[in-house]
C-alpha cells in the first residue's frame, strides 16, 4: 500500500479510528467505562441524539441545515404528552377525545412532520436561506411549546408510554432498538432508493440536479419533513424516558446533532457524507460526554472539549477536501 | 390503476390496524368532569388526614435528641445513616426527633431549650415564625413521593403540613414557653452535609407539651 492510498484509507476511517482511540484511552483511565451497564447507558443516551442526527444528516446532505430540531423535539413531546394526559376536550360537542399511547405517538410524529414540512416550504417556495427559515421555526416551535404547556412540565404519563423510554427488550434499552431501526431505514433510504441518489445529487450540485430534471423542491421538502419526523421520535423518547414533557426539553440539542453529523464526516456544503459516519459521530460525542463525566471533568470544560473536537473534525474535513482538489 | 389499488390496500391495512389498536376513545365530557371532581387532590384534606391518622400516631417512633446529638458528635456519617434519612440528590439529612428540655430563653424567632431538666446550654431551637421547606413532610419518612401522581401534589401537601404546624403547634408553643419551664417536644430537623455546629439544633415541632413533673 503506497503512502497516498494509506492516507485515503486513514481519512475514510478517521472517525472510527478516533472512536477506537477514545474508547481505549477512557478504558485505561476509568475502570467504570468499559462495563456492560455503562455501555448500555451510553447507547441509551446517544439514541436521542442519533434520531436527531439522522434527520440532520439528510438535511445537510441536501445542502441545508435545520436549527429547529431541538424545539421540534420539545413541541412533539409536549403535544403527545398533553393529549395523553388530558385528552382533547370539545365542549361544544360535550366530548373528550381520550388519546391512547399509539394515538399520542401518531400525533407527536404528525407535529414533527408538519413543522418539518413548513421548514421545507419556507426554504423552497419562499426561498429563505435554511439557516434563517429553521432559526425562525426554532423560535416558533419553542413558543408553541410554552403556550401548549403553560410553561409547566406535563408529568405522570403512565407505564405504557414510559416503556418507550425506559423499557428493555432482550436486555437492550428500547430507545436503542428504535434508533437502530431508524439507522437501518435511513441507510436503505440513502443507499438503495432513487430518493437517496437524488438527495446526494441535489446536495452536490443543485443546479445540475435541476437541469437533470429532478424535482429538487419536492426532494428538499421531503428531507425537512423527514428531519421533523425524526426530531419528533427523539421528542417522544425523551418524554417517555423522563415521564415528563418539559417546555425546555431539547434546548441546544441542534448543536449536538450538527456536531455528530460533522464529526461523522458529512460535509456542511452538502452532497457528501453517510449515515454510518453520523452513527460514529454520535458515538464519539456520547463516549466523550460519558468519559468526561466518569473522569469528573467539570461540565464547563466538557463544553470546551466538545467544541474543540468539532473544530478539529471540521478542520480535518476541510484539509481532506483541499487535498482531493 | 395498480397504484390506486396499492394505495387502497395500504389504507385498508392501516384502517384495520387502527381498529385493533385504537388511537383515541370518545368519552362524554360531563362524565369525565364529574370523575375528575370526585377524585381531585385536596392538599388541605390530605394534610389533615395524614396529620391525624399517621403523624400523631408515629410520635413514639422519633429518636431521642441527646442520643442523636451525641452520635453526630462521635461519628457523623454513621449517625446520619442510623438515625436520619437523605432524599434524592440532596446532601442534607433529615431527622425525626423527640426530647425534653428546659426553656432557656424565648426569642423573636423561636424558643431556646437546654436538654435535660437541669441544663443551661442552648441545645435546641424550636422556631416559632413562618415555616418554609419540606422538613416536616420529609423528616418523618412516613410519606413516599412516588405515591403521588405528580410532584405538585406532593409540594402542596408540604405547604399544608407547614400551615398545620403554624396553626396548631406554634401558638401552643408560644403560650407554654417561658424561661424555666420544661417542655417535651417531637419534631423534625434538617442538617446540611457540611454542618458541624449543631447547637442549637433547629427542630420544627409537630407536638409540644409541658413535661410531666418528675
Amino acid at each position: 500500500m503506497n503512502r497516498q492510498s494509506l492516507t485515503v484509507q486513514l481519512r475514510r476511517f478517521q472517525s472510527l479510528l478516533a472512536l477506537v482511540l477514545m474508547v481505549a484511552a477512557l478504558s485505561a483511565a476509568s475502570p467504570n467505562f468499559l462495563t456492560v451497564d455503562n455501555t448500555l447507558n451510553v447507547l441509551r443516551q446517544i439514541s436521542i441524539n442519533l434520531c436527531l442526527s439522522l434527520g440532520m444528516t439528510l438535511v445537510i446532505l441536501s445542502g441545508g441545515i435545520d436549527l429547529s430540531v431541538g424545539s421540534v423535539l420539545a413541541l412533539a413531546g409536549a403535544v403527545a404528552a398533553g393529549l395523553l394526559k388530558n385528552g382533547l376536550a370539545l365542549p361544544s360537542l360535550n366530548l373528550l377525545i381520550q388519546v391512547t399511547v399509539p394515538g399520542a405517538i401518531v400525533v407527536g410524529l404528525g407535529v414533527g412532520m408538519v413543522l418539518g414540512w413548513a421548514n421545507g416550504v419556507a426554504v423552497t417556495r419562499f426561498k429563505l436561506p435554511p439557516f434563517v427559515a429553521t432559526l425562525g421555526m426554532l423560535s416558533i416551535a419553542r413558543g408553541l411549546t410554552m403556550l401548549w404547556t403553560g410553561g409547566f412540565p406535563v408529568t405522570g404519563l403512565g407505564d405504557d408510554f414510559g416503556w418507550l423510554g425506559t423499557g428493555h427488550w432482550l436486555g437492550i434499552p428500547v430507545p436503542v432498538w428504535i434508533s437502530v431501526a431508524l439507522v437501518g431505514a435511513c441507510l436503505l433510504l440513502t443507499r438503495r432508493t432513487p430518493f437517496g441518489r437524488h438527495l446526494y445529487a441535489v446536495g452536490g450540485n443543485e443546479r445540475a440536479a435541476t437541469l437533470s430534471g429532478l424535482a429538487v423542491n419536492r426532494i428538499k421538502i421531503m428531507v425537512y419533513l423527514l428531519g421533523g419526523a425524526l426530531a419528533a421520535v427523539a421528542g417522544l423518547l425523551v418524554t417517555a424516558r423522563l415521564d415528563s414533557a418539559t417546555p425546555n426539553a431539547g434546548l441546544g440539542y441542534e448543536l449536538d446533532s450538527i456536531a455528530a453529523v460533522v464529526i461523522g464526516g458529512t460535509s456542511l456544503a452538502g452532497g457528501r457524507g453517510s449515515i454510518l459516519g453520523t452513527v460514529l459521530g454520535c458515538l464519539i460525542i456520547g463516549v466523550l460526554n460519558n468519559g468526561l463525566f466518569l473522569l469528573n471533568v467539570s461540565p464547563f470544560w466538557q463544553q470546551v472539549v466538545k467544541g474543540a473536537v468539532i473544530l478539529v473534525a471540521v478542520a480535518a474535513d476541510k484539509a481532506g477536501s483541499r487535498r482531493d482538489h | 390503476m395498480k397504484r390506486v389499488l396499492l394505495i387502497l390496500l395500504a389504507l385498508g391495512l392501516l384502517a384495520g390496524f387502527f381498529r385493533l389498536v385504537p388511537l383515541f376513545h370518545l368519552v362524554p365530557l360531563r362524565q369525565i368532569q364529574a370523575l375528575a371532581a370526585a377524585g381531585e387532590f385536596n392538599a388541605t384534606n390530605a394534610a389533615r388526614a395524614f396529620w391525624d391518622e399517621h403523624l400523631m400516631k408515629s410520635l413514639n417512633q422519633a429518636a431521642d435528641v441527646p442520643q442523636v446529638l451525641a452520635a453526630l458528635a462521635a461519628d457523623p456519617v454513621k449517625a446520619r445513616t442510623q438515625y436520619g434519612r437523605t432524599l434524592g440528590l440532596s446532601d442534607s439529612t433529615l431527622f425525626y426527633l423527640h426530647g425534653t428540655g428546659r426553656v432557656v430563653s424565648v426569642k423573636k424567632n423561636g424558643v431556646v431549650l437546654a436538654l435535660g431538666a437541669d441544663g443551661t446550654a442552648a441545645d435546641v431551637l424550636l422556631p416559632t415564625g413562618h415555616l418554609f421547606g419540606n422538613t416536616v413532610r420529609d423528616g418523618t419518612g412516613l410519606l413516599d413521593a412516588s405515591a403521588f401522581p405528580n410532584s405538585q401534589y406532593f409540594n402542596d401537601l408540604s405547604t399544608e403540613l407547614n400551615h398545620l404546624v403554624e396553626a396548631s403547634v406554634l401558638p401552643q408553643l408560644r403560650a407554654l414557653a417561658a424561661p424555666g419551664v420544661t417542655l417535651t417536644f417531637t419534631g423534625c430537623a434538617e442538617v446540611a452535609a457540611d454542618e458541624t455546629e449543631l447547637k442549637p439544633l433547629k427542630i420544627i415541632p409537630i407536638a409540644v407539651q409541658l413535661a410531666a413533673a418528675p
